[in-house]
């Protein structure tokens, strides 16, 4: 397997807030593999994110990483004066594609989220989750190496989560890209990734492997087992008397 | 065929009917009317000196005048408080140090600013450029404030993804930035132009901040008529020349600020 992004002894500081988001971090991410990030709020898990899609620079240590990153946000940071199609398109549009290539790229990513028919439509008139959807499209249509997601899903209800997940594995499985998800929800990161990084307090505890097949089922006892064993990971090996 | 349709959905559809391209074009020659005769006007300016009766050729004039007056204040404000909101929330550094002198600028009143003004471009023999500087001056702060305004309530995510998307420079102003700040300029436009009016009044009748000088001084416009009828007693001047004032402030507030206002609701962020 060919890694496709890569940490090393990776440390993020805001000097003026003197806070260290993130020290001594270290992992590498594989080509087409579908890596999931968790841990409590602040622990620098979004922060990791950020460092790989480049909106942040890094404090100390060596990130390597492809130029081709895009990013789905928890808000789906959509554009409200822009249709779903304008806002699908938009990044395209800047880099001064054909019109021809454009229409082609959007065609073909709003086809895969199923919003051909809401293409004339403002991201006010959307669900959550079909905004969810826009963002994703969005991120796709610039083809991207690296899909980076942050908690897209948790503004959303279960259902709709339940759907979404489905259609990202979808997406990930026809493309074949590699993703990068931040997620607060132990099963929702088991659901989906390939290895899971359980982060605390700015450094990686423990990179968990998930050997489950696709589909999985979140009631059975592998999976139950592996919830248990990330669960005791964050809670710092102490057992949980809640 | 499916480009054509994609492209044409990509302009505001209203834009595009024939009717409307018919009246976009009856509001450009009304434009361009009241611009060439406001010109005409400054090049061989009248005075309100003599104002024995209620002349509709007068009335008209000053509305003319007084409408490009605000409309040329307005214009150089607008384009000047882009960049300078813009400069002001840059940094969080450039912010702490512009902030504060624009507050204070801000908080003196721009009329006590008003002689030495004048008395500056009377020296510069023009005196039409007094009045546009201080509409200017007051339109401008309002500006600059509702931006700064909108500027720092532009969500993070977006910002954010702008910077991962590679969305910089002049196309971020275009299509993120601009647009995101877009009903804070209406706003911001909204109260210059009430402000640009309230300030008129003092503005054109400028005679007292010049030594020895004379309503005869006063460039012709709605705020001048008012105040040198009022003075000469002029009644049906006054109630002219107040009516129509009335009237162009509604107009104006009807089809311009009530359609914009409308139009910046798409705008918003939830």
């Amino acid at each position: 397997m060919t890694k496709i992004i890569e940490f090393k002894d990776v440390s993020r500081i805001y000097k003026t807030a003197k806070v260290t988001a993130i020290a001594g971090v270290n992992f590498e991410v594989n080509a087409g593999e579908f890596f999931g990030l968790i841990g409590p709020s602040g622990c620098g898990k979004s922060t990791i994110l950020r460092l790989i899609g480049g909106i942040e620079d890094s404090s100390s240590g060596t990130i390597e990483k492809p130029k081709e990153v895009s990013m789905v946000f928890q808000s789906g940071a959509l554009l409200p004066w822009m249709t779903v199609e304008e806002n699908v398109s938009l990044v395209n549009r800047v880099k001064g594609l054909p019109a021809r290539e454009i229409e082609q790229q959007t065609t073909k990513y709003l086809q895969m989220a199923d919003l051909e028919a809401f293409r004339f439509r403002y991201p006010r008139e959307l669900s959550g989750g079909q905004r969810q959807r826009v963002g994703i499209a969005r991120a796709l249509a610039v083809e991207p190496k690296v899909l980076l997601l942050d908690e897209p899903f948790s503004a959303l209800d279960p259902l709709t989560t339940d759907e979404l997940h489905e259609y990202l594995l979808k997406i990930w499985q026809e493309t074949g890209k590699t993703i990068v998800m931040v997620s607060h929800s132990i099963e929702e990161a088991i659901f989906l990734s390939d290895r899971i990084v359980v982060m605390k307090q700015g450094s990686i505890k423990e990179i968990v492997e998930v050997d489950l097949k696709r589909p999985r089922n979140d009631e059975s006892k592998e999976f139950l087992k592996l919830f248990d064993k990330v669960k005791l990971i964050l809670e710092g090996n102490q057992p949980s008397f809640a | 065929m499916a480009i054509r349709h994609y492209h044409h959905h990509y302009h505001f559809s209203y834009l595009t009917s024939k009717k409307r391209h018919f009246s976009s074009v009856l509001i450009v020659i009304a434009v361009l009317t009241l611009i060439l005769l406001a010109l005409f006007n400054f090049v061989t300016p009248q005075n309100t000196l003599n104002l024995k009766q209620l002349s509709p050729t007068i009335i008209l004039l000053a509305s003319f005048n007084t409408l490009f007056r605000l409309l040329i204040s307005y214009v150089f404000a607008l384009i000047l408080s882009i960049p300078i909101a813009l400069l002001i929330t840059k940094t969080e550094r450039m912010e702490r140090i512009l902030l504060p002198i624009s507050d204070i600028v801000q908080s003196v009143p721009i009329l006590a600013f008003f002689p030495i003004v004048v008395l500056v471009f009377i020296k510069l023999h023009a005196t039409e450029g007094a009045v546009i500087f201080i509409l200017f001056m007051a339109m401008l702060l309002n500006l600059v404030f509702s931006m700064i305004g909108g500027l720092k309530t532009i969500p993070k995510d977006i910002l954010d993804a702008a910077k991962i998307f590679e969305i910089k420079g002049f196309k971020k102003l275009r299509y993120v930035t601009i647009p995101a700040i877009f009903p804070y300029i209406i706003t911001g436009s909204l109260l210059a132009w009430a402000q640009g009016w309230s300030l008129l009044i003092v503005a054109e009748a400028l005679h007292s901040y010049i030594p020895n000088a004379t309503v005869g001084n006063d460039p012709l416009g709605l705020g001048s008529l008012l105040v040198n009828s009022f003075y000469q007693g002029q009644n049906s001047v006054f109630l002219g020349a107040l009516i129509t004032m009335i009237i162009l402030i509604t107009i104006i507030n009807f089809f311009v600020w009530q359609k914009l206002l409308h139009l910046a609701e798409r705008f918003k962020f939830d």
